[in-house]
């Protein structure tokens, strides 16, 4: 790692911008609204929460698959220097007076903007939509591609009739224009330098491979690692959380990996939502399909699955269901430099504790893929359906026996403890005697809720018992 | 149908319209923030002034004594601009701090510390109560002999509710830039309802005159009532640091700083008595209003004069007692929010109207439709007669276009199926009406004025006191304006509302917008047309070559003469002038069309014959006759009426609501554009499901803990009626408004009230099922809530664990 690159590469709106010192530590809609004069991105929550702020970034353009293709991002949580090696596009991009873009020209006739604040994240979300779907889209779909933006002025009707006059064929993809041959060479060849940038406060360092990052982590082993960063945006905006040193792992190939083996799936660091769901769709659809009321599209972009068990969260969405699928935590150690594996019940230690120390870093997630005689259950209760962080999380289990009786039973849940749990001794009762009364009785002994602005303590254990009683009456009734 | 688009949305689209803080920055322009107080009601000390004023980046940090006059409100003069040594909530501004940097402004504020020595607070109504905590004494509104009809119904009931406020949430926090000007002026550009008050506030504080302060205010990222008062100390705050440093002043609040500083819907905690006979006819009503106004007064007092005066929701009620008492708490001063306090006063009617059907095990429709305003049965509780009443027509409307009792039928076998097997879900359905009064209660608001300057190539702009935050003001008045000028819409042009322009204006509130402002420009337009159509008149007596396009240059004819400002007329020329007429573009005589001249050329014409082609108007509402202190009057100058049938479906398991259907019936007269009503209709309605269903404030000791969209859930486009219908019945009648059209920025978000109301529908099937009593669910009716009132004694064995 003789040579590091000192800037931060991208494109934005088709020009080339490298950005050093303390401009890669703005975030990314103070770069374009305050640096750069692309006002149209709004910021109303700081949050990641609104969308107001979205904006088109290109997947990474250095990787053979999956072909380059734009994903919409909240720029308000994100870093300028996480936009390395990426094309960004605003709103600004996409159309101009007398030549609007399609979807520009629907929400106009559509009468679907009022007061105009929400509306470019709107479009962007849209343009984001036919970007990655073929032909007209199903209102369910336009719902749910459109649950990361908040309007609070239209109700949403107009913008659903907007959306529902479009179909993909009616224009040409952003991708063909600004993801060119020229483009993806320019950026592939940046990528190919580890990255140092620092300011006066903060030092962000970006390594290539494997060994690079063992030897970066020697050199700092107090470093946050980025897989994506979207909670420390938050943290940045909300508390003034600005950790001096980051190690982000987004130049890393092969941390982009999904392996399917047979009966399992490995998850590699860098793998967003958003992919992990494409690639469950067929695999394991009750998996995917969960990951629908799982965050916005936005985050889903960029969120992975190894941070959101990083992170160690209670509320956190994967734990529940990563307990019921028996999933593996392979951990580098950067001292040993090698992997190990820790199950993922042994992983969680206490509020925000995990079984990783000084020097040490997530590299994938594996779980199982449920077989036929097994049953996974999932339900994520919030206050409201989506776009909403979980007042409890469940996760549940079962596997019949050849003789279709109950063979063996994993309970989880998120948001009733300091941690994720598994209630083991509920599960071990009900097992042995399949007596349901006593097995929710003590499931309520394993659980220590709290009570917060997301529900009170016996919402929550009632919550609990009505879905372990619902789940569990069926396990042994059929 | 297509109705012209909202006057923004082609830039909308394209994210080129400029708000606030979207203004290029100067290079001498400074960031402002504020520092709350973190406590309901405390001692205060500032402990390090003078460390953050010597921080890097830092340019001043100001304190109450720094204003001319740290004092204002709405109606009382009641509130500190800053915390002087006593803060009254958490929330409250203690100090201003001007920072070169936004980074810096970050800095100070975390640095800057505050001593509290806590004080006892005032934190609900109940305490409120109990300690006589009020602000005005208690008003009342009576009518007929209340206590004898109560005390001989045949049946009666008695309850409470409790009714939590809600955030407004426009997506532009409260913003304001500060210009100084020359001569210590100031230029205010606001996102505000009401740039009037932007300017006395303003101007007031730093010792100012009114004419020195000029307020502009381009349009708003949504208002919602958040925006009418409350802006206008967060101009001050801006100002004054403009005036002491005599730079261009930035004040951009935080998400957070901005929920937790502003005051939200207030609160309310309501009391009844109701006598009713076996038929479900309502004979008397005793209800009791308890407001949680925070702690100022800010708009409270009239925002409870709008409860009481919807007590009545829409039902005939023969004797009715209502009693409204304002109360002092340690919350922030709360403040408008579409509907005022209109949805509160219904809100506890149709729960009132639900638990009678419930005890009589009628269908709650049914007894809507026995009391509902009809026939003589049309004086409301202070005695103005519902005029052209459209209530019992959109009664049936929605009931058959809704097939009510068709999907009863199905929820009746649903519900029946679920409780009986355990089943995942329960249904709700109901149908609730809104008889929303236009005026603001205050007769003074209720005045407006307009400028409409026509230029020489037939080009129009226009400015008028209303705001754009949204809701499509501009764009209405513009299609008001361009009808009377007969000209294309794109030849007007609504100008951003200054206080240069229009002076003493109403707040852009009360759903008034368009009513006042939209009146005041067509008059003035009216007076031009009319001294134009005077000139054409003369013109087309004229050989063309005597025109003084051709003429003028040399003076060679004499000049047209007009009577200025269309004055006294006798009858004869009022007929004459009337027979010009405005169409497309073209001015021509009636009858005669080769009498015509183009009105680009005839506005040239104008200016050179020394006509003025400009005018203002003023407006205001006739007939307003409401006496507050005998609660007896016109009110109103008409009613905005509707009404919705929602059918719900709950979670037996989690208590989450999904809305299945609804269908929504209005009566908005003549829609000046039917497409901006329409928004304002779902906008409105949505916004009215969150504030009853999943939108929850959260506080501990008094300081708001939900302070950004991740804990403070508005709804989402998932949220909305999985099937919905949105009518408007054709009412040409109301003959006192702009054009026969309604007012419909507020009315639709009381439609809301359907949904909550089902849910109660949905929870006493249950009720019904088990032998127990009505559910008694307050507002917000959260998923939490829900589940509590579905499993009242689970719930309760959860609390002991």
């Amino acid at each position: 790692m003789s040579q590091m690159r000192g800037q931060v590469a991208f494109f934005l709106n088709g020009k080339l911008h490298q950005v050093s010192g303390s401009t890669c530590f703005l975030t990314l809609s103070d770069y374009l609204r305050r640096e750069n004069a692309l006002t149209g991105t709004k910021v109303v929550c700081a949050e990641g929460d609104c969308g107001a702020c979205s904006v088109l970034k290109s997947s990474p353009v250095f990787l053979a698959t999956p072909k380059p293709h734009f994903e919409m991002v909240n720029s308000c949580i994100a870093l300028v220097a996480q936009m390395d090696g990426c094309v960004l596009l605003t709103v600004e991009a996409l159309g101009e007076l007398n030549n609007l873009h399609p979807v520009q020209k629907a929400m106009y006739e559509s009468h679907a903007s009022q007061c105009g604040f929400c509306t470019p994240g709107f479009v962007v979300a849209m343009v984001d939509m036919f970007e990655s779907h073929k032909g007209a889209c199903s209102e369910q779909e336009i719902k749910n591609h459109l649950t990361g933006n908040l309007c609070r002025c239209t109700g949403y009707q107009s913008i659903i009739e907007a959306a529902k006059s479009q179909s993909s064929d009616l224009y040409l993809h952003l991708r063909k224009k600004y993801l060119g041959k020229t483009v993806v060479e320019t950026l592939t060849k940046f990528c190919r330098k580890a990255l140092m940038v620092e300011s006066q406060e903060a030092v962000l360092l970006a390594p290539c491979s494997k060994s690079e990052l063992i030897s970066v982590i020697k050199k700092h082993p107090k470093a946050v690692m980025i897989a994506a960063g979207t909670d420390l945006g938050v943290q940045r905006n909300k508390h003034g959380r600005r950790p001096p040193v980051l190690i982000s792992l987004h130049l890393i190939k092969e941390l982009y990996e999904t392996k399917f083996l047979k009966d399992k799936v490995v998850v590699s660091a860098r793998v967003t939502f958003s992919e992990l769901r494409k690639s469950l769709l067929k695999k394991c659809p009750t998996v995917a399909n969960f990951l629908d009321v799982f965050a916005s599209p936005q985050i889903k972009n960029v969120a992975t699955l190894v941070g959101n068990v990083a992170n160690g969260s209670p509320i956190a969405d994967a734990p529940p269901f990563l307990f019921a699928l028996n999933a593996r935590i392979k951990v580098l150690s950067s001292k040993t430099e090698k992997l190990i594996e820790i199950p993922i019940v042994d992983f969680y230690l206490d509020y925000r504790k995990l079984k990783l120390k000084t020097g040490e870093l997530i590299w994938s997630v594996s779980f199982d893929l449920p077989s036929k005689n097994e049953t996974l259950y999932l339900q994520k209760i919030t206050q409201r359906k989506d776009l909403d962080i979980s007042c409890v999380n469940v996760g549940f289990w079962s596997k019949k026996s050849s003789k279709a009786k109950l063979s063996d039973l994993r309970l989880a849940l998120g948001g009733v403890a300091a941690t994720p749990v598994r209630l083991q001794k509920t599960e071990k009762a009900f097992l042995k005697n399949q007596n349901l009364e006593e097995a929710l009785k003590i499931a309520q002994s394993e659980i220590s809720p709290l009570s917060d602005l997301r529900g009170s303590s016996a919402y929550r254990r009632l919550v609990v018992h009505n879905y372990l009683k619902d789940f569990l009456s069926k396990q042994v009734s059929l | 149908m297509t109705s012209p688009k909202h006057d923004s949305s082609m830039t909308h689209v394209l994210g080129a319209s400029e708000f606030i803080d979207d203004r290029p920055l100067f290079i001498n322009e400074l960031f402002v923030g504020l520092v709350l107080s973190s406590c309901a009601h405390a001692k205060i000390k500032v402990v390090n002034k003078k460390q953050v004023e010597a921080l890097e980046g830092v340019e001043g940090v100001f304190t109450a004594k720094d204003f001319h006059a740290n004092v204002w409100g709405t109606i009382f003069q009641d509130q500190p601009l800053l915390v002087e040594d006593e803060t009254q909530y958490a929330g409250e501004v203690i100090a201003i701090i001007a920072a070169r940097t936004e980074a810096a402004l970050k800095a100070a504020k975390q640095l800057f510390k505050v001593n509290y020595k806590k004080l006892p607070a005032v934190l609900s109504i109940p305490q409120a109560i109990k300690e006589e905590s009020f602000i005005a004494s208690a008003r009342s509104i009576v009518r007929g002999d209340v206590e004898k009809s109560l005390s001989t119904a045949p049946r009666k009931l008695e309850g409470e509710i409790h009714i939590a406020g809600a955030e407004h949430f426009y997506l532009e926090v409260q913003a304001c830039i500060v210009y100084p000007q020359e001569q210590g002026r100031m230029e205010v550009h606001s996102s505000s309802q009401h740039p009037t008050e932007v300017q006395h506030v303003v101007s007031h504080a730093l010792g100012l005159k009114s004419s020195d302060v000029v307020v502009i205010v381009k349009r708003m990222g949504g208002g919602f009532g958040g925006k009418e008062s409350q802006s206008s100390p967060m101009a001050a705050y801006a100002a004054l640091v403009a005036q002491k440093l005599n730079c261009p002043a930035r004040l951009i609040l935080e998400r957070e700083e901005d929920m937790i500083a502003t005051g939200k819907r207030n609160p309310f905690y309501i009391q009844y008595k109701v006598g009713f006979d076996e038929q479900g006819k309502i004979l008397a009503l005793d209800s009791k209003l308890y407001s949680d106004s925070g702690a100022y007064a800010d708009l409270s007092t009239s925002i409870m004069e709008r409860a009481m005066l919807h007590s009545d929701s829409a039902y005939f009620i023969p004797h009715m007692r209502v009693t409204g008492q304002v109360c002092r708490t340690n919350y922030h001063p709360h403040t408008a929010f579409r509907g005022f306090g209109g949805p509160k006063g219904v809100v506890a009617l149709e729960r009132i109207v639900e638990e009678i059907a419930f005890i009589l095990n009628k269908d709650a429709l049914e007894i809507r439709k026995l009391n509902c305003y009809q026939g003589t049965n049309n004086l409301t509780h202070y005695e103005q007669v519902v005029e052209n009443n459209m209530l019992p027509e959109l009664f049936s409307k929605c009931e058959e276009r809704f097939d009510y009792f068709e999907r009863r039928k199905a929820i009746d076998f649903y519900n029946q199926d679920s409780l009986g097997c355990d089943g995942e879900f329960l249904q709700g359905l109901s149908l609730t009406p809104v008889k929303f009064g236009i005026s603001f209660t205050t007769r003074f608001l209720n005045q407006g004025n307009a400028l409409v300057n026509v230029y020489r190539d037939g080009s129009v702009q226009v400015s008028t006191g209303a705001t754009e935050m949204g809701q499509g003001a501009y764009r209405r008045i513009s299609q008001v304006v361009a009808s009377e000028l007969g000209v294309q819409l794109e030849a007007v042009r609504v100008m951003p509302t200054s206080t240069e322009k229009n002076a003493n204006t109403s707040p852009t509130a009360a759903s008034s917008g368009t009513d006042i402002n939209g009146a005041a420009a067509a008059l003035a337009a009216q007076q031009i047309r009319r001294r134009l159509s005077e000139l054409a008149l003369q013109l087309f007596s004229k050989d063309q070559k005597l025109w003084a396009r051709v003429t003028a240059p040399l003076g060679t004819e004499p000049e047209i003469e007009v009577v200025p400002n269309g004055g006294t007329q006798d009858i004869s020329e009022v007929s004459l002038w009337q027979n010009v007429i405005f169409n497309e573009g073209r001015v021509f005589l009636k009858d005669v069309p080769d009498k015509c001249i183009s009105f680009e050329e005839l506005c040239n014409e104008a200016y050179l014959n020394r006509i003025s082609l400009c005018e203002y108007a003023h407006y205001k509402f006739p007939g307003l006759s409401f006496d507050k202190i005998n609660g007896k009057g016109d009110a109103f100058l008409y009613f905005t009426q509707g009404v919705a049938a929602s059918q719900i479906q709950l979670n037996r398991r989690s208590g989450e609501l999904k809305v299945l259907a609804c269908d929504i019936q209005m009566d908005l007269g003549r829609p000046i554009n039917h497409a901006l009503d329409k928004g304002q209709i779902s906008g409105a309605f949505v916004q009215g499901m969150g504030w009853l269903t999943t939108e929850k404030l959260f506080y501990q000791e008094g300081v708001l803990k939900s302070i950004g969209p991740s804990t403070y859930k508005i709804p989402s486009v998932h949220d909305i009626p999985r099937e919905w219908n949105i009518e408007m019945i054709n009412n040409p009648n109301n003959k006192v408004a702009i054009r026969a059209s309604k007012a419909v920025g507020e009315p639709p978000l009381l439609l809301a009230i359907s949904v909550w109301a089902a849910i109660e529908n949905a929870l006493s099937y249950q009720r019904k099922s088990l032998g127990e009593p009505f559910p008694k669910l307050n507002v917000p009716a959260d998923s939490e809530s829900i589940l509590a009132e579905l499993d009242p004694k689970a719930y309760k064995t959860m609390q002991e664990l």
